[in-house]
């Protein structure tokens, strides 16, 4: 569509700083997996899953507005779509993982077969579980990403684009399904599994809920950025961010309920061998982290997102969003920091490399896949009544 | 007449809530202050078109959340640390996890109170008597017709020029009222 | 905005079945709903008599448990150590699960904007208040000297005590009293536009007073109409969190334990999507039969039940996949204790409660895929049914499979409950559904100054696409306004 040729321009700009981001920054990292392999591993896993998140976000968000379609969905559809097609170069960003498992993870080191715990589990802790699991989850996110985004271009063209929603509707809803399992799952293995004798139930929705936000402050920054020029200004009106302000909002207190849920249970029953996981967490500097989140990842945002006036204007949500984006950074790193780093608060300049590295070349897939379909599903049937909006 | 027949103000009904609308915005345009509408269901866009100003009933509510959670959070730091510190489970006297949710149900509490009673309050309900009961036909503002009050008390009434006015308006009728 | 219109022109408008079928206008709307009421006491119907007469039969078989219950002490339930929680709290948790759906309904789907809501809305909430009613006198029973229930407030006391405010038990008094303090002033405020037409449409003097009583002198004034709609706005926003906090507080009186099957993280979302399952299949086990009665198929329409059961097999799946995930997670854990709870569950004494469970509520819910089924009302009654019986096992299991093998074998023991929890049990039974036969007769059973306010927005709507005033005589579009 001609009308969006003017946006082009800056995500080519985008691709190119993001290619070369990219490139210097994995080129430092891989500099620093020869100085100290262990670290590069541990700070590849914190940057890896940021960027994970966010993709597998942009998919799990995609097949809810898939199936529910509210009208936040509609506007924000196709960036989804572009943060979700970038799941195969996340596969292939995963590849380093195979060759450090036991630079990672106490469980794949010789000595967990000393470790009663570890062993009544091994059947399912093992690095060929891990791997073989791994593929799947990649093939089962690729295949969802890639058979919704081509039903939702088919729809660009289609006589009866209609039949085609009910086709998204179709493929989603037990897409769903298959998301939730095999996030529950992959979170257990990639970040819950770092400290193997611990476990919890909430940890996959908790992963979940960060997922969604971290995709929804994303495309709420794009889409401000976007809809600074025509014709994007047009169509993107105060209520579309209030919307989508709400949902952020909402996505704040989910991570908060879950959170403290998980926390206040945990705590309470103190139970030797889950409080410990939160013991490592309360000392060494960690804790003033513990409170930087309650406040910053809560109570400010949640503050602000009351306010009608910030919800509807671009540039502030924008603002709430992007503080949102780096305060997923920190809980990012507070979930996984401290089995590294225990008891004391450290961050390695290796993890800004590999967050680099990975984001760089994100960023660039994202730009380079979002201008190869239309801006908007433009036959989509419920995308009149959205611009005309009521 | 009787003695002390006093006017409330003309009452014109209508029939929609479009042309009630209409008639709201040419009231306002016409000087018209003391003006009131009687619907049965809220009309979008009557308030700005009768010029009636945002309600300050989030501000009272927020207060009355946030007394809520001050009352809830400081009931349990006082009892459970200073006045009847007891030990039970290990856990510290100030466990401020475990007070967070009397914390959240008290900040709900006298919040939605807030929002109920102050309702009331701002709106001066319950009431048994309002002199717009006394118009005709005023039974069924509370089921399909539109009801817009001018009152005696508005600067620019005069009794012939705004029946003239509210009569020019399509109504389906217009009536004086009594208090 | 030129723009805008040209990419308008890329797609078709679906035009959706209106909410409100057959021809009704505002005046048609109201009286008909509020003929219901309006039947005289001498014209009762006698199927509403037979069924109010069972009703109060069964609460009166609740007095009687009760009373021998305050003669003899909880000994006369099937509790035991280690079960020291039995129907009671089973019966608790079903119940105010039950009461979630009504302020799901009537508050979440306000914020979200979903029109639907406005016809079910009202049945909803009083299901509500009277399944929180019946919640709450079981904790309060089970207390033994249920005279001395004011012990659990705060309040300054000759005794010089305090509440233990790090107990879980302790929440659950603030969150069900709570809850049901909102659920009743978000009931109250919906119905006093309704009681004013109430009141200006009754046939005798008596009723007109009193319904002119309970409308607090409503006159339907633009700027109470402005306040109104803010108070009930905020009521909402404030009931959507409420209503997650209570059942995430009641999932907590179980997991901040130690028992293994009561303490795991997930238990409060977990909770809440079981309170809204259960909550969803009471409102349709309620409302099939209602609408059918009273002739309601106008305002309660098949869409209706088919957004329902969509929120049934949302919320059945996350309960099914925290069945799944409390295996998964227990053999994770590589604890005996944990395992051998699962596995105690699937092959120990109480195996059939909690197979039935997993029929109940993981496999015959997932015929909810299906439009197919969803269509089908006999069907979706049944299924309705068989979900709220799954959700009473789904507390059984939790509650005694988890408490009758304790950590040492030398402290298990078995859980049969006697007539008297059974008697109890179904006395709330007769309470709910005296209650709600009341609130049947006589009260609105549908929003109606929600209902004329969708009327008029299908009229825009309809009015918009070109197809405007088809709804009936009282709506005359007039060129220029509105759009």
């Amino acid at each position: 569509m001609s009308e969006f040729e003017n946006l082009r321009p800056n995500l080519g700009r985008l691709q190119t700083i993001g290619l070369v981001v990219g490139a210097v920054g994995l080129a430092i990292a891989v500099l620093g997996a020869f100085l100290n392999l262990q670290t590069f591993f541990q700070a590849y896993l914190f940057g890896y899953l940021f960027w994970f998140n966010l993709a597998l976000g942009c998919l799990g968000l995609l097949l809810v507005q898939n199936v529910t379609g509210g009208r936040w969905g509609l506007l924000i559809r196709r960036m989804l779509e572009a943060g979700a097609l970038t799941i195969p170069l996340l596969g292939l960003l995963f590849v380093p993982f195979l060759f450090g498992l036991p630079q990672l993870y106490a469980w794949a080191r010789p000595e967990a077969l000393n470790d009663e715990v570890y062993l009544t589990k091994a059947a399912y802790l093992n690095q060929p579980g891990y791997i073989i699991r791994a593929i799947i989850f990649f093939a089962i996110w690729s295949a969802l990403a890639i058979a919704v985004t081509r039903l939702s271009r088919a729809q660009d063209t289609a006589s009866n684009p209609a039949a085609l929603s009910r086709r998204l509707r179709i493929v989603s809803a037990p897409g769903i399904v298959l998301y939730v399992i095999t996030i529950t799952l992959a979170s257990t293995d990639w970040a819950m599994s770092l400290d193997f004798h611990w476990f919890s139930t909430i940890y996959g929705m908790y992963f979940m809920v960060s997922q969604g936000l971290t995709a929804f402050t994303f495309v709420i920054v794009v889409l401000a950025a976007l809809s600074r020029q025509r014709p994007m200004a047009e169509m993107v009106r105060p209520p579309l961010f209030a919307d989508l302000g709400t949902l952020t909002f909402a996505f704040v207190i989910l991570w908060t309920y879950m959170s403290f849920a998980q926390y206040l249970i945990i705590w309470s029953a103190n139970i030797a061998e889950e409080v410990t996981w939160y013991l490592r967490r309360a000392e060494g500097g960690w804790e003033y982290i513990a409170i930087v989140l309650m406040i910053f990842h809560f109570a400010v945002p949640f503050f602000l997102l009351l306010s009608r006036r910030i919800k509807r204007s671009a540039q502030l949500l924008t603002g709430v969003a992007a503080g949102l984006l780096i305060m997923r950074l920190i809980d990012l790193y507070w979930l996984i920091g401290p089995e590294f780093h225990a008891s004391v608060l450290e961050v390695n300049w290796l993890a800004f490399a590999t967050l680099a590295g990975i984001g760089g070349l994100w960023l660039a897939a994202f730009a380079w896949l979002l201008p190869r379909r239309p801006f908007l599903p433009i036959r989509d049937p419920a995308l009149p009544m959205v611009l005309s909006g009521d | 007449m009787q003695d002390n027949y006093q006017v409330y103000g003309l009452v014109a009904e209508f029939e929609t809530s479009d042309q009630l609308l209409a008639a709201a915005r040419a009231t306002k345009d016409a000087g018209y202050r003391k003006v009131e509408s009687y619907t049965p269901f809220a009309v979008e866009g009557l308030n700005e078109a009768l010029g009636q100003r945002k309600t300050r009933l989030p501000w009272l509510v927020l207060v009355g959340g946030l007394l809520g959670a001050a009352t809830g959070f400081l009931m349990q730091t006082i009892a459970s640390v200073y006045d009847y510190p007891w030990l039970v489970a290990g856990r510290p006297y100030f466990s401020w996890q475990a007070f967070v949710p009397i914390t959240f149900e008290m900040t709900i509490l006298l919040a939605a109170g807030t929002a109920v009673f102050g309702m009331l309050l701002l709106n001066h309900l319950p009431r048994h008597y309002h002199p717009i009961f006394n118009t005709p036909g005023f039974k069924r503002a509370s089921v399909d017709r539109f009801f817009l009050a001018i009152e005696a008390a508005d600067p620019r009434y005069n009794p012939t020029e705004t029946t003239e006015f509210l009569r020019g308006l399509n109504p389906l009728r217009v009536s004086e009222v009594g208090c | 905005m030129q723009q805008s219109k040209r990419l308008q022109s890329y797609g078709t408008v679906e035009q959706e079945e209106p909410l409100i079928q057959g021809d009704h206008s505002y005046g048609t709307l109201t009286t008909k709903i509020n003929s219901i009421p309006f039947v005289p006491l001498r014209r009762t119907p006698i199927g509403w008599l037979l069924l109010f007469s069972l009703s109060f039969l069964l609460l009166m078989v609740f007095f009687a448990a009760v009373t021998y219950l305050l003669i003899q002490g909880v000994g006369i339930w099937g509790i035991n150590i280690p079960v020291g929680w039995g129907l009671d709290i089973v019966n608790f948790v079903w119940w105010i699960g039950i009461g979630h759906a009504g302020t799901l309904i009537s508050a979440v789907l306000l914020l979200l904007r979903q029109p639907w809501r406005n016809s079910i809305n009202r049945l909803s909430e009083a299901m509500t208040i009277f399944a929180v009613a019946c919640a709450g006198l079981f904790p309060i029973l089970h207390l033994g000297r249920i005279w001395l229930f004011y012990w659990l407030l705060p309040y300054p006391n000759n005794l010089g005590m305090w509440p233990m405010f790090r107990s879980p038990l302790t929440w659950d008094v603030f969150a069900v009293s709570t809850y049901g303090t909102v659920s009743l002033l978000f009931w109250l405020v919906g119905l006093i536009p309704d009681f004013a037409s109430l009141r200006d449409q009754a046939p005798n003097r008596a009723r007109r007073l009193i319904y002119g009583a309970l409308a607090l002198g409503w006159r339907g004034a633009g700027k109470h109409w402005q306040r109104y709609e803010m108070a009930y706005l905020l009521l909402a926003g404030l009931a959507t969190p409420l209503v997650v906090s209570v059942h995430s507080i009641v999932a907590l009186d179980f997991s901040v334990s130690q028992v293994p099957g009561w303490h795991t993280t997930f238990f409060p979302p977990y909770f809440v999507a079981g309170a809204i399952f259960s909550g969803f299949a009471m409102v349709l086990t309620l409302i099939i039969p209602i609408r059918k009665y009273y002739g309601l198929k106008d305002f309660v329409t098949d869409r209706h039940l088919d957004f329902m059961a969509k929120v049934m097999l949302t919320t059945g799946l996350i309960v099914f996949y925290g069945y799944m995930a409390e295996i998964f997670y227990a053999w994770y854990s590589g604890n005996e204790y944990e395992r051998f709870m699962v596995w105690n569950r699937m092959t120990g004494p109480y195996a059939p409660a909690y197979w039935a469970l997993i029929a109940c509520n993981g496999i015959i819910p997932q015929l909810l895929w299906f439009r197919r089924f969803r269509s089908n009302v006999p069907l979706l009654f049944v299924v309705s049914l068989i979900i709220n019986i799954g959700m009473w096992l789904e507390r059984f299991v939790i509650i005694v499979i988890s408490l009758h093998r304790d950590y040492l074998p030398s402290a298990w023991h078995m859980y049969t409950p006697t007539i008297w929890d059974w008697a109890t049990y179904i006395g709330t039974i007769g309470l709910f559904f005296t209650l709600l036969f009341l609130f049947l007769r006589f009260l609105p059973i549908i929003n109606v100054f929600e209902m004329r306010h969708l009327l008029h927005e299908e009229h825009e709507a309809a009015h918009r696409h070109g197809k405007g005033g088809q709804h009936g005589e009282a709506y005359t579009p007039t060129p220029g306004a509105g759009d």
